[in-house]
């Protein structure tokens, strides 16, 4: 008798459930007109065309402008934040390189040497007007591969074909947008979405479509292969040399990724007075999209913002 | 060649019957679409859409659509609707009309006095006020799933996402819409 009048209580709130949802759905009629023009447009596709030369130049340049104005107007610890910006330029900057069939992407000299000269200069902005100059020339120079690159705001880099949707939306608190790149060649196209907050915590990401054939997936439970607490800096003499090229920046299989996996990867900067850690990883989506990790931020964040991904 | 929407109402304002053709032409498909969405059955929703027309007929004048897309599509969304309440009376859990009501669970209480009609009125501000809080996409995202009635499938298709993406995007929209109702002291 209990069992049926339990039974008929429930058909009777699920009943009244529907009865609510389709309230709902009545009520949707009234949205507004300029809401469903809206939705009822085709979505912009950003198709970029392969480009040569003063392009990718010029973008490379006010980029890395950029980067010199902010080390000219900092302290020790913005010089270490350009040293991180500047990896992710020569980072993004050796995919652009990158021929197809090349065992390593190979990073035009000049531009390194820009680079190197940008991370020096911590005071003097005409200095780095100069810097600006010579990198427009050596880039302009340099280049030896058709590829494109292009400086981008957050809406658009969601918008990129097949890479932006990866894009996470729900940041911690405190990290603003402050830049996206879409690099584009022959064979690849990555997108680096790069954030930032105002005690200098920093998050970039790399997304790209994997090669499998050239990603070694890390197996979990072989922790020698990346877990950093088990190591000292400088890793080049601690890390066993087989194991050394895949550590730098291992990669995992989303479903094997668990927020112990980050904890792994927080490399306590005992160098420099601020005591944020930083880590490096990739995660290789179900979709064959590698999401490169490059943060300066605490592991809880970090794990809030890759398990957005999983 | 399909006429403007201007001289399609102008012919329902000059009663020329040829309003109804050239309607038919320019958003026949439109309203099938949506009433298929919902109802999935070619003849109930052909019937919606016909029955949008004779709507449409008997409205303007003095009715005049600024978009007369969206105005005709309202009119067979509500007719599907009621189609819907209609064969599905006794029935629960089929097709995917039940999937999206099943997704929409929310406290409502049932339309059964002025008083109640207020709320509904005040509900579809609210969801309005809701909708322009979001961002373009989820905002999109999110009527083209509980407006149109589309599929999963169709939406990652048109916005070139993977499902898995689009699903978490309406979970959380659905999340947020039913905290700012409760916000908003509208009865969820």
């Amino acid at each position: 008798m209990m069992e049926q009048e339990n039974k008929v209580t429930q058909e009777t709130e699920q009943e009244k459930k529907r009865q609510q949802s389709l309230r709902l759905m009545e009520a949707m009629n009234d949205v507004d007109d300029d809401l469903l023009l809206r939705a009822q447009k085709e979505p912009k596709v950003l198709r970029f065309p392969v480009m040569a030369g003063k392009m990718v130049a010029a973008v490379l340049v006010l980029f890395m402008a950029g980067a010199v104005f902010y080390s000219a107007t900092g302290n020790n610890k913005k010089q270490s934040t350009l040293g991180f910006r500047a990896n992710s330029i020569m980072d993004n900057f050796a995919l652009i390189n990158h021929r197809s069939g090349d065992a390593s992407p190979q990073l035009d000299e000049s531009v390194k040497s820009d680079v190197e000269m940008a991370e020096s200069n911590t005071k003097n902005n005409s200095v780095g007007e100069t810097n600006k100059e010579t990198a427009q020339q050596n880039v302009t120079e340099g280049m030896n591969s058709q590829a494109y690159v292009l400086s981008m705001g957050l809406d658009e880099a969601k918008e990129v074909e097949q890479l932006g949707e990866y894009i996470p939306t729900n940041m911690p608190e405190g990290f603003a947008f402050t830049e996206a790149i879409l690099s584009m060649d022959e064979v690849n196209t990555s997108l680096q979405v790069f954030w930032r907050t105002q005690e200098e915590e920093e998050c970039s990401i790399l997304i790209r479509k994997a090669s499998m054939d050239e990603i070694y997936v890390m197996d979990v439970n072989d922790t020698d292969r990346y877990d950093v607490r088990k190591y000292q800096i400088p890793y080049a003499d601690t890390v066993p040399e087989e194991y050394l090229t895949e550590f730098i920046s291992p990669v995992f299989s989303a479903g094997d990724m668990t927020e112990e996996i980050v904890n792994s990867r927080m490399q306590e900067m005992t160098d420099f007075e601020d005591e944020v850690p930083v880590a490096n990883f990739g995660i290789l989506l179900e979709d064959g999209i590698l999401v490169n990790f490059h943060a300066k931020m605490g592991a809880q964040e970090l794990w809030s913002v890759v398990s957005e991904l999983l | 060649m399909s006429l403007k929407d201007n001289e399609i109402i102008q012919l329902y304002f000059d009663r020329d019957e040829r309003a109804i053709e050239e309607t038919q032409k320019s958003y026949g498909h439109y309203c099938y679409s949506i009433a298929f969405h919902i109802l999935h059955l070619n003849e109930d929703s052909e019937e919606c859409v016909n029955d949008t027309y004779l709507k449409a007929w008997g409205v303007i004048p003095p009715e005049k659509p600024n978009h007369l897309n969206l105005f005709l599509g309202k009119i067979t969304r509500n007719l599907a609707i009621d189609r819907w309440k209609h064969n599905n009376a006794a029935k629960r859990g089929s097709g995917e009309m039940a999937a999206t009501l099943e997704e929409l669970e929310e406290c409502i209480p049932d339309r059964q006095s002025t008083e109640d009609v207020l709320e509904g009125k005040l509900l579809s501000e609210s969801i309005n006020r809701f909708l322009h809080t979001l961002k373009e996409q989820d905002c999109n995202l999110f009527l083209r799933r509980f407006w149109y009635g589309e599929e999963y499938s169709e939406i990652a298709k048109r916005y070139h996402m993977n499902i898995n993406s689009v699903k978490t995007s309406l979970f959380r929209t659905r999340k947020k819409l039913k905290e700012y109702l409760e916000q908003e002291g509208v009865t969820v």
